[in-house]
């Protein structure tokens, strides 16, 4: 009798850890994911997911997406964003700053993870970057000093032009933190400067005729999730009217583009993930700080620039990245 | 008899026997348990001890070891850190290196400016890079986030950075953050010559991040870098850098940085517990990062660190614990296998001690015990045999005993056979059985001389059939052939016949077909003329001689034989001479009565005669001669009253006098008594009284024979008083549980002396001679008063004195009559008492 308690009470012992860790394993996280577009199998989305399998989640398992789509209309984003509170997500991923705040009144403690943002501390998303303070953080993108390098690369291949157009998409908060960096550079480099702006991909055509007919010499599209998304029928555009174009996505130099000098955004996903992660272990968003990239790369598309006839000095495509043939 | 009977007899004897052994059991039992429990628990608290020794020793090396071994890994760990760390900076410093190879000149300004943007492209950490030419005045600036500034004209000279950079060829310059989240170090380089001017670059130091994320320091342990302020430099968790803290507080850190910012680095640090950015504690070590001034810190979770030596902990707990268990059952069997065959033995020892001497211990241990075993053994059989010696003696005494106490018992009986019985049949079958069985014979007899034939007869027969003995009575010849040889041989002792050589006769056929071979014949003499008066004869179906002892028992038998039969001859010799007397008695009274008869028929005749003679002499003149008639009158009634009261007693002493009792009222019987009486009296003056209490009622007696009584009293009351009181008195008296009617005569007469009394109730017995001389009578008045009394089952008592008087008091039962007198023989002898004769 004495022998058998004294047994189970050393099983019970052995056994008890391994069974609270077995119930404390019975949580699955549900991670809301609002893209402009159901993109669940996308490359981010794959990048993100290899993120967090690197830190030990299990898709399925301890895990799930909960995913919503906008449609690229910012004012459904409160609505998916509600819905995504009723799937009872702990946490919401957004690419641009401009969704994660659409979606902040909406969401309400639910933290706002965003992927691509440009300057979080000048559009009012944190305090700063060290501490953001809300419910907003994620990975900054330091698009408007790039912009301002991207400017000094286009006066090396181009050394002879003038005339520079800014193609930018009105209402995103980026545009004029952009401007307001490539502005002072470009007059610096003697470039005479003009801003066009267009709202939708169908309106690509008739801007880059407008910059013709304005005798531009060449464009920097200023960075929106519109023209990263739609860079093959932006570069078609520009080929048409024989314009060499830098980008702020290499993804865009891949569709045409003529070169890019940006952050790797996938690498903002695969980051995007440590976020989560600490998210989901209970620390504040407000403590976690705005990541700044540090790595930077510089992609030419060597196939474009011999279609435009520009040859690309020596010198930069020794310092590029990566070079498409 | 066992030595288990014995040990049984003698608890049986001795009551405490039983009690003993089992107080023997109750006291073994607990004593055991302390030699028990003693083994058990000195064995489990060696062998605790020893686990317990060996665990805190093993635990504490093995703490020890972890420890150095956690130190060691640590300490390496940082060192590698603190080494990669360097050599990144190295690297960077190098690389710079290259970028102030040329002397500033028109022709070398497009090389440096490329040189200076694949510094960046080669060296990631670094973001912005500037240069100075000799006098220190920057001259291009290439930034990642940035555009090429070239000749902005600045003028840095006097910038400490950039005189300590040509002093010393190499400037770290202290860490800052950019936008308050990035750690930023300026580090710059000198050309080796003068005009190369100085390379100042910008380094992100968030890239140091990539080594330090790299050290992997168990599951939750991680490695940091602090710079020589304070400052979080590097942190696997990027934003505990870009927020900015200063953990100069940590104690790990404080005292790393006190060795200065440029601690030696030959010295280990020490590695220590200590409570990390988040509030855990962990074990941390250090290490400097040369020439920065910087300390890479490694640290691990207490609880992981710890983690593998708790499980440890936990695995030996569960040894010893297992130990223990395993020490107790082993302690416990151990213990059992020691005690146990003590237990044996003191058990054994205890039975032999309690007289089971059958006991054997059996303790194979094949050491001491077990010799101790066998010496008890040893002493237990010494002592078994003393005992089986003791005890066969004892059997033949007892056995010895057994036949003396048999043969008094048979001697007693024999004897109160011969004192009990006068049957000479059933007394020597008595001793003749007695004598077989003691004498462990088969048959045998015992024959009688016949006192008048002078024949021997067998008069007793044992263990022969009926068949056989018809066969011997049928053979008279035997019992003369036996006297033959007695008398012949004129044996006094007993001889012993071998029937084999004896010559063929009719008789030894006879003894042949009984199966009677050996007969031992023990002659019986009279001791008081030594005349043969039987013989007691013993089968002995073997032939041999008889043991002596034996002839001894036989002969104490014969004893009781001749004794036997000599009182039976002596009874057959009283009893003739008691009926001999018996009929003269009857003979005697017979005639008495006839002779009473004879005479009291003349004698009436002449009484009346000579009554007729008196009465007529006046009438015929004859005065002179009726004296003499007279006289003739007087003795003739005074002869017929003689007779009468002889005829009386003869009647009861022959038996034929009987009493009829009837239901007779007591105060009309007593009247009638008196009055018959009143002419006694009234002869000597007397006054006659009566005293009757009132309800004296009835008795069932004969009246005549009460009436009788009476009147003897009375008539004797009369004759011995003169002028004196006569008082016949009758009243109730309740004795015991028996009721009375008690008649008293009491007079005022002469009175009796006491010896007189004494013979008072005699046959003719009076009280001195002169009394029938003086006043006449027989003397057996009151002998056939007391018959009568007695008859009736009452009694008569006398009470007198000389001078005074006397009082004569008779009680007869009142509850019956006559009918009690066979049932109470015995007289109640009253006070005073008129003894028996
Ligand atoms: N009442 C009496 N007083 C004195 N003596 C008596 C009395 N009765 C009897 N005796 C004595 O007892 C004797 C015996 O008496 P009893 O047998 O009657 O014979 P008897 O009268 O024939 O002499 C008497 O002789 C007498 O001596
Ligand atoms: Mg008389």
């Amino acid at each position: 009798m004495r022998r058998r308690d004294f047994i189970a009470a050393l099983i019970g012992v052995v056994a008890a850890p391994s069974l609270a860790r077995a119930q404390q394993s019975g949580k699955v996280a549900r991670l809301g994911l609002l893209l402009p577009f159901p993109a669940v199998n996308s490359d981010f989305a794959q990048y993100f997911r290899g993120g967090m399998r690197e830190l030990g989640w299990e898709e399925g398992k301890n895990w799930v997406f909960e995913t919503r789509a906008y449609w690229r209309d910012l004012s459904a984003v409160p609505g998916c964003t509600e819905e995504l509170i009723r799937a009872k997500v702990d946490i919401i991923i957004v690419v641009t700053l401009q969704v994660a705040l659409a979606a902040r009144p909406v969401a309400g403690d639910t933290p706002i993870l965003v992927a691509v943002a440009g300057d979080p501390v000048r559009v009012g998303a944190a305090e700063s970057l060290a501490h953001p303070g809300g419910t907003i953080t994620g990975l900054a993108t330091m698009s408007p000093e790039l912009a301002t390098r991207r400017v000094q690369q286009l006066r090396e291949i181009l050394p002879g032009a003038t005339r520079l157009a800014l193609l930018g998409e009105p209402g995103t908060p980026l545009m004029p933190l952009m401007l307001d960096a490539i502005l002072p550079a470009a007059r610096s480099l003697g470039f005479v400067v003009r801003v066009f702006d267009v709202r939708a991909p169908e309106g690509f055509k008739a801007s880059f005729e407008t910059m013709r007919q304005w005798s531009a010499d060449a464009v920097i599209v200023l960075d929106s999730e519109m023209f990263w998304r739609n860079g093959p029928r932006l570069a078609a555009a520009a080929t048409t009217v024989n314009m060499p174009m830098a980008c702020g996505f290499r993804e865009m130099t891949r569709a045409g583009c003529l070169f890019s000098y940006a952050t790797n955004i996938r690498e903002h996903f695969r980051r995007g993930a440590t976020y989560v992660d600490k998210i989901l272990k209970g620390v504040k968003p407000g403590d976690l700080p705005f990541e700044q990239p540090t790595r930077f790369e510089l992609i030419i598309n060597l196939k474009t620039a011999r279609q435009l006839g520009v040859t690309i000095p020596d010198t930069l495509l020794t310092l590029a990245d990566e070079v498409i043939e | 008899m066992t030595v288990m009977g014995h040990s049984e007899e003698r608890s049986a004897a001795d009551p405490a026997g039983a009690t003993d052994t089992s107080s023997l059991d109750g006291a073994v039992r607990p004593r055991r348990r302390r030699l028990f429990v003693k083994y058990a628990t000195l064995f489990v608290a060696v062998v605790t001890v020893a686990l317990l020794f060996s665990g805190v020793f093993d635990a504490l090396s093995y703490y020890r070891e972890h420890r150095r071994a956690l130190v060691r890994i640590q300490r390496e760990q940082a060192t590698a850190a603190a080494g990669k760390i360097s050599q990144f900076i190295t690297e960077i410093e190098g690389q710079l290196g290259w970028t102030t190879q040329l002397p500033w000149s028109a022709g070398v300004f497009d090389q440096r400016r490329f040189d200076a943007l694949r510094l960046l492209r080669q060296v990631p950490a670094v973001t912005e890079l500037a240069q100075t030419d000799a006098t220190g005045k920057e001259r291009l600036r290439v930034s990642r986030i940035g555009m090429d500034v070239i000749d902005s004209g600045l003028d840095l000279s006097r910038e400490s950075k950039l005189t300590e950079t040509v002093a010393r060829k190499v400037y770290y310059g202290p860490v800052y953050f950019r936008g308050e989240s990035e750690p930023y170090m300026t580090l710059a380089v000198a050309g080796a010559r003068r005009d190369a001017g100085v390379s100042i670059a910008e380094v992100n130091l968030k890239l140091i991040w990539d080594v330090v994320s790299q050290i992997k320091v168990g599951e939750g342990g991680h490695a940091y870098v602090v710079d020589w302020q304070g400052r979080l430099i590097a942190h696997p968790d990027i934003s505990q850098v870009l927020r900015n803290i200063d953990v100069s507080q940590l104690p790990q850190v404080r005292t790393a940085l006190s060795r200065g910012p440029r601690g030696d680095a030959s010295q280990p640090d020490t590695l220590s517990q200590a409570k990390n950015l988040r509030g855990e504690i962990v074990l941390t070590a250090s290490a400097p990062i040369n020439p920065l001034g910087w300390h890479v810190f490694v640290e691990l979770p207490i609880s992981e660190a710890y983690a593998p030596l708790y499980a440890a902990l936990y695995r030996l707990g569960l040894i010893v614990l297992a130990g223990l268990i395993f020490a107790a059952l082993a302690g416990m069997f151990l213990a059992r296998r020691m005690v146990g065959p003590i237990e044996t033995l003191q058990l054994g020892a205890a039975r032999i001690g309690a007289g089971d001497l059958s006991q054997r211990i059996a303790v194979k241990t094949g050491d001491e015990l077990e010799a101790l075993a066998d010496q008890f053994n040893d002493m237990a059989g010494r002592l078994q045999e003393s005992y089986a010696d003791l005890e066969t003696k004892v059997e033949s005494r007892t056995a010895e005993l057994e036949r003396s106490v048999a043969e008094l018992r048979a001697l007693s009986e024999v004897t109160r056979a011969v004192n009990s019985t006068i049957d000479l049949q059933t007394v020597l079958s008595t001793i003749l059985a007695n004598a077989i069985s003691l004498a462990g014979m088969e048959s045998g007899g015992i024959y009688v001389v016949d006192p008048a034939t002078r024949k021997l007869q067998l008069r007793a027969a044992h263990g022969i059939t009926a068949e056989e003995l018809a066969l011997l009575r049928a053979q008279p010849d035997h019992e003369r052939h036996l006297q033959r040889r007695l008398g012949k041989d004129n044996h006094a002792r007993p001889f012993n016949v071998d029937i084999h050589l004896e010559p063929d006769t009719e008789v030894r056929a006879l003894l042949y077909r009984i199966g009677i071979l050996a007969p031992l014949t023990i002659p019986l003499h009279d001791p008081a003329n030594g005349t043969l008066i039987g013989a007691l004869v013993v089968n002995q179906q073997a032939p041999g001689q008889i043991p002596a002892e034996t002839i001894e028992l036989l002969q104490t038998f014969a004893a009781q034989s001749v004794l036997a039969i000599r009182n039976a001859h002596l009874f057959a010799e009283i009893e003739a001479k008691g009926r001999q007397l018996e009929l003269a008695s009857q003979h005697k009274s017979q005639f008495l009565a006839n002779m009473s008869h004879e005479l009291r028929t003349p004698l009436n005749a002449i009484i009346g005669l000579t009554e007729m003679l008196v009465s007529s002499a006046a009438h015929f003149g004859t005065e002179k001669a009726s004296e003499p008639l007279r006289r003739v009158h007087r003795a003739g009634t005074h002869l017929l009253a003689l007779i009468n009261q002889v005829l009386d007693l003869s009647k009861i002493e022959a038996g034929k006098l009987d009493v009829a009792p009837e239901r007779v009222h007591l105060a009309s019987l007593l009247d009638d008594v008196l009055g018959t009486a009143r002419q006694l009296a009234e002869q000597n003056n007397n006054s006659l009284s009566l005293r009757v209490p009132e309800k004296l009622g009835s008795l069932t007696v004969d009246p005549t024979r009460l009436r009788q009584i009476l009147l003897n009293l009375l008539s004797n009351a009369c004759k011995f008083t003169k002028q004196g009181e006569v008082t016949l008195s009758a009243g109730r008296v309740t004795t015991g549980a028996r009721d009375w009617i008690t008649f008293t005569v009491a007079d005022t007469g002469i009175g009796m002396t006491a010896q007189q009394q004494e013979r008072l109730f005699e046959d003719f017995s009076q009280a001195d001679p002169s009394t029938a001389r003086r006043y006449g009578g027989t003397g057996l008045g009151l002998a056939i008063t007391r018959r009568l009394a007695r008859m009736m089952g009452g009694d008569v008592k006398v009470a007198s004195e000389p001078g005074k008087g006397s009082t004569f008091s008779v009680r007869l039962p009142a509850g019956a009559g006559g009918e009690e007198q066979a049932a109470e023989p015995a007289p109640h002898r009253m006070s005073g008492g008129a003894a028996d004769p």
